[in-house]
């Protein structure tokens, strides 16, 4: 029987991340079924992507050096079928999809192609959003703006069509491959039961979705309400160009918008604007016509990528300024709480450090270590020290670690 | 032949063309007699897109040797990094992607961004096939009864004074060391300090180093010079300290020549931001490519053979940090009028003047004409070392 490699390659914001920690929390009863997850991180496929396109991520991308080789080798050397998964392989130019497809494959190797995709007018601030999470300071308005922009040249317009034009997407990595090979799953319409993504996606995969318990811990990308929204770009513009990557990453994606603003939403929904959704809904019903043309295996229904009816729009450029103001004290209380720890974890160090110093004091209290320092002392101002300690140095040898 | 296969016929015809050193454009190409028959498909590789056959376009004029090889490896190196995905061409009705995909765009009319997307992408794999050796320890004779010398500030310019004395036979460093903080226009130490940061793998735009630095309220500190200063008045005495603030290079050796008691020889101003802005882009495509060690040693030891030699001009504060340059500036001058420190030259030199005519920061299409160089001389290396 040929093997089988599934490339899972997007789109961002449907669910990828949950199904992704489910992959990789069940490796071992996966490997029992014969399917492969090969990833010793959870981050593992994200940071092969980013080998494979040549993508900068805030300096993540240094960890990814050879990353898409030896993932696509463990791929190769799996018996049965394996998996790749991340959804930034949405945005794959043609000749990247060349290379990544071709190194997944072996003699009789059977490519399964799958991106699961959601509606536009949910996916539109659902990527606004996750610019916010990013440290970007485009307003709401701007980036519906560049969006519509038909050069895509504007913002981060090329990226959004990059992952998110379902049926560019579907073309650049599908088109070399068998159609009934492709397949596409749709997201179900919000309110739909939470399973049925994950059901959805294993019947590609030829699982029981019921063998895999859902864990309550799983990373589900929680979403920002307008207000909170507003309160974290803002935020963005004071702090963007003086806090580093690292520190952004710690204290406002994970400490503020994951642990605190996104699990505790008050304010509305973020959505689009009537004349975006009367936009977006023109081309949803052109890709859905496309699409149903050609063919792919489809999981779901092309019908929920038509969006639903539109949600009442608040404008997170001009929220209300009560949801404001409450969003603003619950991110400066998820702050102080966050320096608190941090505090508390400093004052550790420092008992840490003086009993190292202690130990330290201890080993330089020998006669020896201390004739050696009074001759470097000596050294900065007598001549002779200094040329003793030179000798002394030269035939020491340059690399030891002694005075 | 359907519409998209016509499209695919051309699109290689024209990339069979620019292979053999065609400087048509699209247009021109699809206008020319003999053009019209349009050359079957013959690879099942995906289609170059509008920018990789843009350079090869550009590329052609230089003329090049085995310059079929290097069109080839141009026309099957994506584009690195975020930007248009798969450009394709204008093609009459429409061609094989009316309303799905990236817009056409004609390949001249490209922004210089997108070219300079493959440019990263071309020069990553020129210099990843270049041989790598780890950097030979800089011989350091023992010599203590020479003067000892120990530089610090401007980057660019105590690399260039560094190796004017050490040739003069002076010593670095040494117990009785006398030490000097090189400055110069803030605007040039801005310069410098970016270019030490790319060479070193930043990916920071010229625009982003200002933006920080006026948020934080902060110069640099690897070229706050009265900061270094002080440091070393208070770790050493202050007649071993001397600041030296002068326009260029020249200068400066002339300065720190009659401190040490020594006749300072010529040497030139180096200013890169062309090169600079080039290497930023190739340097993370570069790191991932070689890794990081890989990517020290080639930006040491080949970098400087291809991307040297730039007619730029120096830098200037861009536009919207210009105000916080001059207010940096001058509370740099103060603050080294009352050092205690010997200073050598007007404290003023240090402050941006807003002159007009400046260039802001690197243009693009400038850093895009550069590009064209440095992958001609990347691929002139290549042939010599294959040959």
């Amino acid at each position: 029987m040929a093997r089988k490699v599934i490339v899972h390659v997007g789109a961002p914001k449907t669910g990828t991340s949950f199904v992704q920690d489910l992959l990789f929390g069940s490796r071992d009863r996966l490997a029992e079924l014969g399917i492969g997850y090969p990833a010793d991180r959870f981050d593992a496929h994200f940071l092969a992507a980013l080998d494979l396109m040549q993508l900068t991520w805030g300096g993540l991308e240094r960890e990814a050096v050879g990353a898409w080789d030896r993932l696509a080798a463990h791929v190769r050397a799996w018996p049965g079928t394996a998996i790749v998964s991340h959804e930034i392989l949405a945005t794959a130019s043609r000749v990247q999809v060349k290379r990544a497809l071709e190194s997944l494959t072996t003699g009789d190797t059977e490519i399964h192609l799958v991106l699961t995709a959601r509606d536009l007018a949910r996916q539109i601030p659902a990527e606004w959003q996750e610019n916010v999470k990013h440290r970007r300071t485009t307003t709401y308005a701007d980036f519906l703006e560049h969006l519509q922009d038909p050069t895509r040249q504007a913002g981060v317009s090329s990226w959004f069509w990059g992952v998110q034009e379902v049926p560019d997407v579907l073309d650049r990595w599908g088109s070399t491959l068998p159609r009934d090979r492709v397949h596409l799953v749709t997201v179900p319409p919000a309110g739909a039961p939470h399973e049925l993504l994950w059901q959805r996606f294993s019947r590609v995969l030829g699982l029981d979705p019921a063998e895999f318990v859902l864990e309550d811990d799983v990373r589900t990308n929680a979403s920002l309400g307008v207000a909170e929204a507003a309160v974290v770009r803002r935020l963005n513009e004071q702090v963007a160009e003086i806090v580093p990557n690292h520190h952004y990453r710690a204290l406002v994606r994970e400490a503020l918008v994951h642990q605190s603003l996104s699990r505790d939403r008050r304010s509305a929904r973020l959505s689009v604007p009537p004349e975006v959704w009367t936009w977006a809904a023109e081309l949803s019903r052109q890709w859905v016509v496309e699409l149903a043309q050609r063919g792919y295996d489809v999981v779901g229904d092309l019908d929920d990528l038509l969006p639903a009816e539109p949600l009442p729009f608040a404008d997170p450029d001009d929220p209300d300024v009560e949801e404001l103001a409450d969003a603003g004290v619950r991110a400066l209380t998820a702050m102080t709480i966050e320096a608190a720890r941090l505090r508390d974890r400093e004052v550790e160090l420092q008992g840490d450090i003086a009993d190292l110093i202690d130990k330290l004091d201890a080993a330089h209290s020998t006669r020896l270590y201390k004739a050696k320092e009074r001759l470097v002392a000596r050294a900065g101002t007598s001549r002779i020290a200094a040329k003793g300690l030179a000798v002394y140095r030269r035939l020491r040898g340059r690399n030891s670690r002694s005075t | 032949m359907t519409a998209g296969s016509e499209y695919a016929a051309r699109v290689r015809g024209w990339a069979s063309a620019l292979r053999a050193g065609s400087t048509k454009t699209w247009a021109e190409f699809l206008d020319s007699p003999g053009t019209t028959e349009a050359e079957p498909a013959s690879s099942d590789a995906p289609l170059p897109g509008a920018a990789q056959l843009e350079l090869v376009r550009r590329l052609a004029s230089a003329g090049l040797p085995e310059f079929a090889e290097l069109a080839e490896l141009v026309l099957t190196t994506p584009g690195p990094g975020r930007g248009l995905v798969d450009v394709p061409l204008p093609f009459p009705n429409g061609g094989a992607r009316p309303a799905i995909g990236t817009p056409p765009v004609a390949p001249e009319d490209l922004p210089a961004d997108e070219i300079l997307r493959v440019c990263a992408g071309v020069l990553t794999r020129l210099l990843a096939a270049e041989p790598r050796e780890p950097a030979p320890a800089p011989s350091r004779p023992w010599r203590p009864w020479r003067r000892g010398f120990t530089l610090l500030g401007a980057p660019t310019t105590v690399a260039a004074v560094r190796a004017a004395l050490l040739d003069r036979g002076l010593r670095e460093g040494g117990s009785r060391t006398t030490y000097f903080v090189l400055g110069g226009p803030l605007e040039e130490l801005m310069a410098q300090r970016w270019s030490a940061r790319v060479r070193t793998g930043a990916g920071m735009r010229w625009q982003r180093m200002w933006r920080t630095a006026a948020a934080n309220d902060r110069v640099p500190p690897a070229i706050a010079i009265p900061t270094l200063a002080d440091h070393l008045v208070e770790e050493f005495t202050p007649e071993r300290v001397h600041v030296v603030l002068a326009a260029d290079a020249g200068a400066t050796l002339e300065i720190v020549g009659e401190v040490l008691g020594l006749s300072a020889g010529p040497v030139s101003d180096r200013h890169d931001p062309l090169a600079t802005d080039l290497l930023r882009r190739v340097n993370q495509v570069l790191t991932l490519a070689v890794g990081e060690e890989g990517r020290r040693q080639v930006v040491e030891q080949v970098w400087p053979q291809i991307a040297g030699g730039e007619d730029s001009g120096p830098l200037g504060a861009p536009e919207s940090q210009l105000d916080w340059a001059v207010t940096a500036g001058e509370r740099m001058a103060a603050t080294l009028s009352g050092g205690r420190y010997a200073v050598h030259g007007d404290p003023a030199v240090v402050v941006p003047t807003r002159g007009t005519g400046v260039r802001r920061a690197p243009k693009p299409d400038e850093v895009l004409g550069h590009a064209l160089v440095v992958i001609g001389r990347a691929w002139q290396r290549s042939i010599e070392r294959t040959s």
